[in-house]
C-alpha cells in the first residue's frame, strides 16, 4: 500500500502534542502562568480593617522579605480551613504574612474572627470595593500571592491545604532562602 | 436502593457497550449478518441502560439524598428545583455520565434513522461509537462513579457554586455536550469511510444532517455560556479567551469548516481526505476540551474541581481514540479518489477558502490555548490573554467573511469573475449606507472597528442581495418573487438565515466594542449620572428576601430628555450555602443597544451615621443585542438546513440503490 507524505503529517503533529500535553500533566499548573508572574504588584492603598492600625499599600509588599499576601472574607468558609496554615506561616521569622479583606458584610465580624482564632496578619487592608481585588485578578476568595524581590512569583487559588504546603509552598520558600 | 440500581445500570451499560464495540465491527470484517445486526439492538439497550442510570441520579438530586457523596457534595435542600436538577450536570461526575448518555443517544439515533445505511457501513459506525462509549464509561465507573454512598449520611449538602445558578448556565452544558458529541457521530462516519476505504457523495450526505446538527447545538451552547458571562459574572463583558471558552470555539470552527467541505464532497466528489480529516479533528477537538477542562492543565476562571489522574486517563483515551484514528487516516487516506476539478473563482473555491481560512482561526486558537504550557515545558512562564487572539484571530476573521459574502454568488466548477460586479453592486450600495447611517448615529471609532463593522455589515447586505437575486425580486412581480422564495429549497434558506445570522453578530460585536460608554463611580441613593443621551438616577437600594439568598436591589430610574423610559433592578445576592456573594447585572435592552447596571457594595470612605454610598457602575453597549439574535438566527439557519427533504428523501433513496448495487 502507498503512502503519501502529507497524510502522515496530522499523525505526527499530534504525536508531538500529545507529548506535551503529557509533560503538561505533570507539571504544576500552580506555577502556569498567570497575568501578574513577574510583574511588580499593581499600585493599591487600602485602609485599615480596625481604625486603630494601619492599612496596606503595594509599598510594604516592596521589602526585604519574601511577603505571603492572603485574600480573605470573614464571610468565606475556605478561609476558615486555610486558617490555621496562616497562623503557622505568621509565626516566621523569614516572612510576612499579609492580608486583604474583601466585601465584608460587617468589619465588626470580621475584627471579631480574627480576635477569637487568632490574627495571622501583620498588616491588613480592607478593600470593600474590589477594586484591588481586581487589579490583582482574583477569582474568589481565598487566594494566595507570594511576593519576592518585588515580583509576584505565585498564585494559589481557592485554600491553602496539605498538598500544597507540602509539595509547593514549604519547598518554595525553602528554596528562596537559599 | 435508587443510587443502586443507577449504579448497576451504569455497569451493565458498559458491558453492553463493551459487546457493540467488538461483535458488529468483527461482523463487518466476517461479513457475518447476525453479528453486525446486534449493533442497532445494543445501541437501543445502552442507552435505555444510561437513561434510567441518569434518571436515577436526577432523582437522587431532587430528593437530596445525601447518603450519595455526589448529592452531598453539590446540593442542598434549599435550592429551587430547576438547580437541583442542573446540579446534577453542574460537577463533574454527574457532567461524564451526561457525556456518556448523550453518546447513548446519538448512538440510538443512528440505529434508528440509519435504517437505510448499508449494513457494514452501518456496523462499523456504532463499532466506533461504542469503543467511545467504552472509554467514557470506563472513565466515569473507575475514576468518577457518581454513585458512591457517604456513611453516615450528613443532614445538609454543601450546595452548588451559586455563579452556576442560572438558567443559561442550567442549559449551557447539556447544548455544548450535545454539540462536542454529536461530532462524534460524524468522526465514527469517518472511521467507518475509511476502514471501508470509501468516500462518496452519499457518504457525504449520511454525514452532512449530523454534523448540522452537531453544530447547531455547539452554537446554541457557546451563545448561551457567552450570555450567561454577560449577565451573571456581572463584568460587562461576553468572551474573555479563557482556555474553557476556546476549548468550545475549536470544536466549533472545525465543525463549521466540516460542514462546509462536506457540500464539496456532495457535490463534486472532491476534498474527501481533508473532509475525513475534519471529520476527526472536529470530535478529537471535542475530546481535548473535555482534558482541559477536567484535567486542571491549565489556568481558567471557570472553578471545576480538577484532578491529575482523571487528566492522565482522559489522555491516554484521547492518545488512543486520536492518535489510533490519525494512524488509519495516514494508511488509508490515499486509498480515497479525489474528483472533479474546479477552478480558483468557483463555489468550490470559496469553500476552500473557507477552509483554510477556518482551518487556520482553529489552529491559532489551540496555539494560544496551549502555548502557556508549551513554554512551561521548556521553562518559560507567560499568559496567553485577549491581546494575542485579537491579533492574530480577528484578521483572519475579516478575510473569511468577505469570502463568505461573495461565495454564494459563485457558479459551481467555475464562477465568473467578471459577471461578479453586476450582480453584488447593491450589496456594496447597501454597506454605504449601513456604514454611514452608523458613524451618524453614533460618532467615528477605531479604524479596526470601523473595519469590522465594516464586514458586517457587507455580509448581511451580500446575503440579502444574493436573496433578492434568487427570487427575482423588482425582476418579476411580488407574487412571482414571493412564489420563488416559498419554492426554495430550505437547504438555501437555511444557508441565508445562518449567514445573515454570522453578519448580526459581526455588527453586535463591532458596534458594542466601538461605541460603547461607561460610568464607574460611588453614589449616594439620589445621585444621578449620564451616560451618552440616558440620564440614570440611583434612587433606592433595599434588602430583601430571595429563595436560598438574601439580595440587595438597586433601583435605577432611566430617564432621556427628561421623560422615565426604563427602571433598572441590579441586584448583590448573599448565598448562605455555600457563602458567596454573586452579581446579578440589570440589563434594559433598548433598539439603540442594552443599557446595564450593575451595583457593588461599598464600605470605603462611609462616614457613621450619613447614609450609605454604593458602588455602581452603567454601561451602553450599542447593538449588543445583534449579537445574541444573530447566533439565535444561525441556530435557525441550521436548523432549516436540517428539515430540508433533500438530506432526508434523498438519502433514503439513494441508499437503497446503493445497496442494491453492493
Amino acid at each position: 500500500m502507498k503512502i503519501k507524505p502529507y497524510y502522515i503529517l496530522p499523525i505526527v503533529v499530534f504525536i508531538g502534542m500529545a507529548i506535551f500535553l503529557f509533560v503538561g500533566l505533570g507539571l504544576n499548573p500552580r506555577e502556569t502562568a498567570f497575568p501578574l508572574y513577574e510583574q511588580s504588584p499593581p499600585d493599591f492603598a487600602l485602609g485599615p480593617l480596625h481604625e486603630e492600625q494601619p492599612g496596606l499599600t503595594d509599598e510594604d509588599l516592596l521589602g526585604d522579605k519574601t511577603v505571603i499576601l492572603n485574600f480573605f472574607a470573614s464571610w468565606c468558609a475556605p478561609c476558615r480551613e486555610e486558617h490555621p496554615y496562616l497562623m503557622a506561616l505568621s509565626e516566621r521569622d523569614d516572612i510576612s504574612v499579609y492580608g486583604i479583606d474583601y466585601r465584608e458584610v460587617s468589619r465588626e465580624k470580621a475584627i471579631a474572627w480574627l480576635y477569637r482564632d487568632g490574627n495571622p496578619f501583620a498588616l491588613i487592608g480592607y478593600d470593600q470595593d474590589a477594586r484591588v481585588v481586581m487589579e490583582w485578578g482574583l477569582a474568589g476568595v481565598p487566594e494566595t500571592f507570594i511576593v519576592h524581590n518585588g515580583k509576584v512569583i505565585r498564585r494559589y487559588q481557592g485554600p491553602l491545604n496539605v498538598p500544597i504546603m507540602q509539595h509547593d509552598l514549604l519547598p518554595l520558600l525553602e528554596a528562596l532562602e537559599k | 436502593m435508587i443510587a443502586e440500581i443507577g449504579h448497576f445500570a451504569l455497569i451493565i451499560a458498559l458491558m453492553l457497550a463493551v459487546a457493540q464495540s467488538m461483535a458488529p465491527l468483527y461482523g463487518a470484517w466476517r461479513r457475518n449478518a447476525t453479528l453486525m445486526a446486534l449493533c442497532s439492538p445494543l445501541a437501543w439497550g445502552q442507552f435505555l441502560l444510561l437513561g434510567v442510570s441518569f434518571l436515577c441520579l436526577t432523582y437522587l438530586y431532587v430528593v437530596s439524598d445525601f447518603s450519595v457523596q455526589n448529592v452531598f457534595l453539590n446540593s442542598h435542600t434549599q435550592k429551587p428545583l430547576l438547580y437541583k436538577v442542573s446540579g446534577v450536570w453542574g460537577n463533574h461526575e454527574g457532567s461524564i455520565l451526561l457525556w456518556a448518555l448523550i453518546l447513548a443517544f446519538f448512538g440510538a439515533a443512528v440505529a434508528m434513522f440509519g435504517r437505510r445505511l448499508p449494513q457494514t457501513f452501518k456496523a462499523r459506525v456504532l463499532g466506533v461509537q461504542a469503543l467511545i462509549g467504552v472509554g467514557f464509561l470506563s472513565f466515569s465507573l473507575f475514576t468518577s462513579n457518581p454513585f458512591i454512598r457517604l456513611n453516615p449520611a450528613p443532614l445538609e449538602g454543601q450546595g452548588l457554586n451559586p455563579l452556576l445558578q442560572d438558567p443559561g448556565l442550567a442549559f449551557h452544558p447539556p447544548m455544548l455536550y450535545l454539540g462536542y458529541v454529536g461530532l462524534s457521530i460524524a468522526f465514527s462516519f469517518a472511521i467507518a469511510a475509511l476502514l471501508e476505504g470509501r468516500v462518496n457523495a452519499l457518504w457525504a450526505r449520511w454525514v452532512r444532517p449530523w454534523t448540522l446538527a452537531a453544530w447547531c447545538f455547539l452554537t446554541a451552547g457557546i451563545a448561551l455560556g457567552s450570555w450567561w458571562a454577560y449577565f451573571e459574572l456581572g463584568w460587562g463583558g461576553w468572551w474573555f479567551w479563557d482556555p474553557v471558552e476556546n476549548a468550545s470555539l475549536m470544536p466549533w470552527l472545525a465543525a463549521t469548516a466540516l460542514l462546509h467541505s462536506a457540500i464539496v464532497v456532495e457535490k463534486r466528489e472532491t476534498l474527501k481526505s481533508w473532509t475525513v480529516l475534519l471529520a476527526i479533528v472536529a470530535f478529537s477537538l471535542s475530546l481535548l476540551g473535555t482534558f482541559i477542562v477536567r484535567s486542571g492543565v491549565l489556568n481558567s476562571v471557570h472553578a471545576f474541581a480538577s484532578d491529575p489522574t482523571r487528566g492522565v486517563y482522559i489522555l491516554g483515551f484521547l492518545f488512543v481514540v486520536v492518535g489510533g484514528s490519525l494512524v488509519l487516516y495516514a494508511v488509508r487516506a490515499s486509498t480515497l479518489q479525489a474528483g472533479g476539478m474546479f477552478a480558483a473563482v468557483s463555489r468550490e473555491g470559496g469553500l476552500v477558502w473557507n477552509n483554510l481560512f477556518l482551518a487556520a482561526a482553529t489552529g491559532t486558537v489551540l496555539f494560544g490555548t496551549l502555548f502557556p504550557m508549551l513554554a512551561d515545558a521548556f521553562g518559560y512562564k507567560v499568559s496567553v490573554a485577549a491581546p494575542y487572539f485579537n491579533a492574530v484571530f480577528v484578521p483572519l476573521m475579516i478575510p473569511l467573511l468577505l469570502v463568505m459574502a461573495v461565495g454564494p454568488f459563485l457558479a459551481w466548477k467555475r464562477g465568473n469573475i467578471a459577471a461578479l460586479p453586476g450582480r453584488i453592486w447593491p450589496a456594496v450600495v447597501l454597506l454605504l449606507v449601513g456604514l454611514g447611517l452608523a458613524i451618524w448615529w453614533q460618532g467615528a471609532a477605531a479604524p479596526l472597528e470601523i473595519l469590522g463593522l465594516a464586514t458586517g455589515i457587507w455580509l448581511l447586505a451580500s446575503v440579502l442581495v444574493e436573496l433578492a437575486g434568487r427570487i427575482n425580486l423588482f425582476r418579476t412581480s411580488l407574487g412571482g418573487s414571493m412564489k420563488r422564495a416559498v419554492d426554495l429549497p430550505r437547504g438555501a434558506w437555511g444557508m441565508s438565515v445562518a449567514h445573515a445570522g454570522m453578519g448580526l453578530v459581526v455588527i453586535g460585536m463591532a458596534a458594542s466594542i466601538s461605541w460603547e460608554r461607561e460610568v464607574i463611580s460611588l453614589k449616594y441613593p439620589g445621585d444621578s449620572s449620564t451616560l451618552g443621551a440616558y440620564e440614570i438616577t440611583l434612587q433606592d437600594v433595599a434588602l430583601k428576601q430571595g429563595p436560598n439568598y438574601r439580595y440587595h436591589e438597586g433601583t435605577f430610574i432611566v430617564r432621556r430628555d427628561g421623560a422615565v423610559i426604563a427602571t433598572l433592578y441590579p441586584e448583590i445576592r448573599n448565598y448562605t450555602d455555600p457563602v458567596t456573594q454573586t452579581t446579578e447585572a440589570a440589563i434594559y435592552p433598548l433598539i439603540s443597544g442594552d443599557l446595564y447596571a450593575v451595583i457593588a457594595e461599598s464600605g470605603a470612605n462611609n462616614i457613621p451615621g450619613e447614609p450609605k454610598r454604593w458602588g455602581v457602575r452603567l454601561y451602553h453597549k450599542p447593538l449588543i443585542g445583534w449579537m445574541w439574535l444573530g447566533a439565535f438566527m444561525m441556530f435557525v439557519g441550521g436548523g432549516l438546513s436540517l428539515s430540508d427533504r433533500r438530506l432526508r428523501v434523498g438519502v433514503a433513496q439513494k441508499a437503497k440503490q446503493a445497496e442494491a448495487s453492493v
